[in-house]
């Protein structure tokens, strides 16, 4: 049985809810997104990453959901800067929900951000790698 | 951190503090420490006499006599006796049973297990603002119908039955009616013989008094035969059997007492402040009020926020305490099935807050309030305003 509750939220939890500092969006000629999840399942995010150099310069992110998956969102997009595309793949969503005490029932939000992340990661490979 | 704005009244009610002084007074005065049913001595017999003056207090209320009214530990209980009781004692009569889809859980799941024991239950659907017509139950009426329940008003949306008018349709045809009264008992005027109500339930803690006790009003004339659920030392006319809890039943009486007193007065303020409340949240874009404009009690507010998921709202109003449904079921993640009831969809329905507003609410109260909603609504809608 869970010992964590719906509303019981960890203190980084409540400090990436509140003070969202990657949430926005971005633009320009370097930069992908990619969308997962819908507003009807309950969660969805948007993942916008601007790329210079095959290194993650910004990341910014619009989410719908729990203070969890805003949180767990939040913390996603600032992972993404300053990694190379390379190591965009090594996000795990394991780590993330561990570090935020985010509850096994909400795992499958999780997923979404990890959609998202991998369609951004394939957006940005075909985009560099027009070709092949 | 600021104290939070309480605006979670048809959950639960602070204690009035003349009714806690009350209880303390009962606790701390030694002759009323005695069982109540120890009549042999002084202190028993004290103690009978301040329960039997909460029951005077109950049943004048409800234009009951005192006789008609039984403790029990709150409206769930007086339920689940109301529902069973009547099943079981009238099943060679019929098994047909006729509710809403609105109801309480408390009458809900006690609905559920009778289906499971045999019996068959007709839930009438309300329309799109929550109202059940006595129309539908004359309807569902059939030759086996035992049983109409409704509850008065309802607890996630505000909104008030015709109790009345199903009191008199359920009256000529001969079957009993059950209302429960949780959150209109004191709040509303309730004169059970001339709405022609068999049972009804209320509790203490939706009008100012303590947790944990209740009353379930039964008819004596003609008796209403009912199957107690808990038996032993034949208390309460044999309707339900333990020791009354003489400083819970006498906080009762007086906060009902003091409901019925300061009704008009509070009906009239409350109804001040749900519309400077509802005037305030017209400000912001997207929002559609759950429920009926009129025929609803001043003290309950539901509104659905478009494009906002319910959770982060919530928690993003930390400084206001209220609930995004009932209170009961508020662990759940289920969107509320009153408001899908009423043709909500799922994301509209778990993007709704109840604001409940009660006799210590202030206006400055009110003022932060929709301030706080307006800022936190226009945030997560900002942060998810390209999403589909």
């Amino acid at each position: 049985m869970e010992n964590v509750t719906q509303f019981d939220y960890a203190p980084e939890v409540v400090q990436r809810f509140v003070n969202t500092l990657h949430a926005g969006s971005l633009d320009g000629v370097n930069v992908v997104n990619a969308q997962a999840g819908s507003r009807e399942s309950g969660a969805s995010a948007r993942l916008w990453l601007q790329v210079v150099n095959q290194r993650v310069k910004k990341a910014a992110f619009q989410g719908y959901g729990c203070p969890h998956f805003i949180a767990a969102a939040e913390s996603l997009a600032e992972w993404c800067e300053g990694r190379t595309v390379n190591e965009l793949s090594l996000w795990s969503w394991q780590k993330v929900q561990q570090q935020l005490a985010i509850p096994t029932s909400k795992r499958g939000r999780l997923l979404i951000l990890e959609n998202a992340l991998k369609k951004a990661i394939e957006t940005l490979i075909s985009t560099h790698n027009p070709s092949s | 951190m600021n104290t939070p704005i309480y605006l979670d009244y048809a959950a639960s009610t602070p204690i009035d503090p003349r009714v806690a002084a009350s209880m303390h007074q009962c606790l701390t005065n030694v002759e009323l420490q005695g069982n109540p049913s120890s009549l042999s001595h002084r202190y028993g017999r004290a103690a009978r006499g301040v329960i039997e003056k909460a029951r005077q207090q109950v049943a004048g209320a409800l234009n009951a006599k005192p006789v008609e009214v039984i403790w029990t530990s709150g409206a769930t209980e007086s339920n689940n006796l109301a529902l069973f009781g009547v099943a079981h004692y009238h099943a060679d009569r019929g098994k047909h049973i006729i509710s809403s889809k609105t109801e309480h859980k408390a009458v809900l799941e006690p609905l559920k297990r009778l289906e499971k024991q045999g019996y068959r239950v007709t839930y009438l659907k309300p329309d799109e603002f929550g109202i059940v017509h006595p129309q539908q139950v004359q309807e569902a009426i059939t030759p086996a119908t035992i049983l109409v329940s409704l509850m008065h008003v309802n607890n996630e949306i505000g909104v008030i039955q015709n109790i009345g008018e199903v009191g008199s349709l359920c009256s000529e045809r001969q079957v009993l009616f059950h209302v429960d009264a949780a959150q209109s008992a004191g709040r509303l005027p309730i004169d059970v013989k001339q709405m022609n109500v068999d049972l009804l339930s209320c509790t203490a803690h939706k009008l100012y008094g303590p947790k944990g006790i209740g009353a379930l009003y039964v008819r004596r004339d003609p008796v209403v035969g009912l199957e107690p659920l808990i038996v032993g030392g034949g208390h309460e006319l044999g309707l339900r059997a333990g020791t009354l809890a003489t400083h819970q039943i006498v906080g009762f009486g007086l906060a009902m007492e003091l409901m019925t007193k300061q009704r008009d007065a509070d009906h009239a303020r409350l109804t001040i402040l749900r519309d400077q409340l509802c005037n305030g949240l017209q400000g912001i874009a997207d929002i559609k009020r759950n429920g009926h404009a009129t025929q609803c009690v001043p003290n309950i507010l539901n509104v659905a926020f478009d494009g906002v998921e319910g959770e982060s709202l919530l928690f993003a109003l930390q400084d206001l305490i209220l609930s995004a449904g009932a209170a009961c079921s508020s662990g759940s993640d289920e969107a509320s099935y009153v408001l899908r009831a009423l043709g909500r969809s799922d994301q509209q329905a778990q993007s709704s807050l109840r604001f409940s507003l009660g006799r210590f609410t202030t206006e400055q109260d009110i003022n932060v309030a929709v301030a706080a909603v307006s800022r936190e609504v226009t945030r997560l809608r900002s942060i998810s305003a390209s999403l589909l």
